[in-house]
């Protein structure tokens, strides 16, 4: 789905904080991605969500160059992947179900279809009662729940998890990576970000471990 | 996407947007009115004017600027007179009298004004001889043609027209530059959204439709807000002057200014938006 051979990435002609990256994620892959803080996990998560095009090397998405892709096409491929960001990007104007519901309204999703979803997401993820607040009056966890709902939810072919289980209790996190590799058995492709050893532990999976952005062996 | 661009774009950040429609309408309508009340009046001058002739016989002479007593001005219209009344080209020789005649007591010397009209199929070739005829007579007699009227009267109503069409071109110009800061503005307030949009794979112009969404609904009521003021004021107007053009003319009129103005706003949005995207991969 996604092969990357001798990425570089820089940021505003900055010093380079990802160095010679290759690897490749195919279907129902699971991989850690892990590493010191600013080791560059989440510069990796950017490229692998073209959020940031790579300065040298190139990517292949669907075994087609990123770079060399029309706007709209890159926008098709994004609609493919879903993102749980290390900062969550809630949108604080929306409520949490609202928030929930952004992806399947991008396309174009009926609103009865919208309700149904949103609402067994919610109670799975515990947020039912909190469906009509906006995200300020949410804890850390409750926030980070609704982030992952929201990039789940249009069932991505690729999901990209940066620091997913961070505010969550031991809990939680577990029950979260058990929905993780429910969906990876359908097929989803998934990256997990993590400092946590513990997760890693209880799911193995191959791990990639950046330092100073370079992937060591 | 109607209920993503009420969520996410606040009505009020537009509303300003409504009322600057509201006057751009209203001007675009007038100058319209006046580029066509010029053209009216004027068109109506030159019909009237054609194939006449005025002659002026000014109270000094052109040469040297001596003047000339009320006297010799008496005398020498009574010559023109009799110079015309033999000329089987002219219908008809009206003496204007000059209507300020409490200079006269004075002893200020007054001009004097003989209206021409000439028969239309032969006044070109007999124009000349007639100013000609006059001249050689009194030297300091002023002869204008229609033609030499026309042209004035066609040169300053081409650049009153010129005027109010530039008053209509620039108001679709300030329109558009208007607008486009305002989607910027607004795109910078919701520069976390649109990131995050962008990012979940929306198309630029799905992004645009965001705004472009909350932005026809001011610019809608702006028209209508603005035409109704038009219709109340300035179709009264052009009934009251009697333009001699329909109202069905400027309806059109109206109508193609309020599809101007939403295709505007359709596209200086999609413009904008696309152009912000840009900076993004
Ligand atoms: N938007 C940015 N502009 C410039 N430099 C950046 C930007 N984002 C990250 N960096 C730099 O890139 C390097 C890697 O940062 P990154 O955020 O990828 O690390 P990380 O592994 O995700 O860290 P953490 O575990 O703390 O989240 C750091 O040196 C950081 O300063
Ligand atoms: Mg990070």
């Amino acid at each position: 789905m996604i092969n990357m051979s001798h990425v570089g990435l820089r940021y505003d002609g900055g010093p380079e904080v990802l160095t010679d990256i290759s690897l490749s994620l195919k279907e129902g892959s699971f991989h850690y991605l892990m590493g010191q803080s600013g080791s560059g996990k989440t510069s990796l998560m950017r490229l692998l969500h073209i959020g940031k095009l790579p300065s040298r090397g190139d990517i292949h998405f669907f075994n087609k160059d990123v770079s060399k892709l029309s706007r709209s096409k890159r926008a098709l491929i994004r609609q493919k992947i879903g993102v749980i960001f290390q900062d969550f990007r809630l949108i604080p104007e929306l409520s949490v179900f609202d928030n929930i519901a952004l992806p399947l309204r991008l396309s174009g999703e009926s609103d009865k279809a919208i309700k149904t979803d949103v609402n067994a997401m919610a109670e799975w993820m515990g947020l039912k009662d909190h469906l009509k607040m906006k995200p300020v009056f949410l804890s850390g966890g409750q926030q980070q729940r609704a982030a992952i709902a929201r990039a789940v939810i249009a069932k991505p072919q690729i999901l990209l998890a940066d620091e997913p289980t961070g505010s969550l209790d031991d809990e939680m996190g577990l029950k979260i990576m058990g929905l993780f590799e429910e969906l990876n058995k359908k097929g989803t492709a998934i990256v997990v970000a993590t400092h946590n050893k513990n997760l890693v532990k209880a799911f193995p999976h191959p791990l990639l471990t950046l330092k100073s952005g370079e992937l060591i062996p | 996407m109607m209920t993503l661009s009420r969520q996410l774009i606040p009505l009020s950040s537009f509303h300003h947007v409504g009322l600057m429609v509201m006057f751009m309408i209203f001007i675009a309508c007038f100058s319209a009115v006046g580029f066509l009340f010029v053209k009216t009046i004027t068109s109506g001058w030159i019909a009237d004017i054609d194939h006449s002739m005025m002659i002026e016989l000014p109270p000094y002479m052109i040469d040297d600027e001596t003047l000339i007593d009320q006297a010799t001005i008496d005398k020498q219209t009574v010559k023109v007179m009799e110079i015309l009344k033999n000329d089987p080209v002219i219908l008809t020789s009206t003496m204007k009298t000059s209507n300020i005649s409490d200079l006269a007591d004075f002893g200020i010397a007054m001009p004097a004004f003989i209206q021409l009209t000439l028969h239309p199929d032969r006044a070109e070739n007999n124009e000349d001889r007639i100013r000609r005829n006059i001249n050689r007579i009194i030297p300091n007699a002023i002869v204008k043609t229609a033609n030499d009227w026309q042209r004035d009267i066609v040169q300053t109503a081409t650049y009153l027209k010129l005027i109010f069409c530039g008053l209509a071109v620039s108001i679709f110009f300030l329109t558009t530059i208007m607008l486009s800061a305002i989607i910027k503005a607004q795109l910078k307030a919701s520069k976390s959204i649109v990131e995050l949009f962008h990012i979940m794979g929306a198309s630029p112009s799905k992004i645009a439709s965001l705004f472009q969404i909350s932005i026809l609904r001011p610019i809608i009521w702006g028209i209508l807000i603005g035409l109704i003021i038009v219709l109340l004021t300035l179709s009264h107007l052009i009934s009251f002057l009697d333009l001699g053009f329909g109202l069905g003319l400027f309806y059109a009129y109206m109508f193609g200014v309020s599809f101007i103005f939403i295709a505007l706003g359709i596209f200086v949005t999609r413009w904008v938006v696309a152009r912000y995207l840009w900076a993004m991969p």
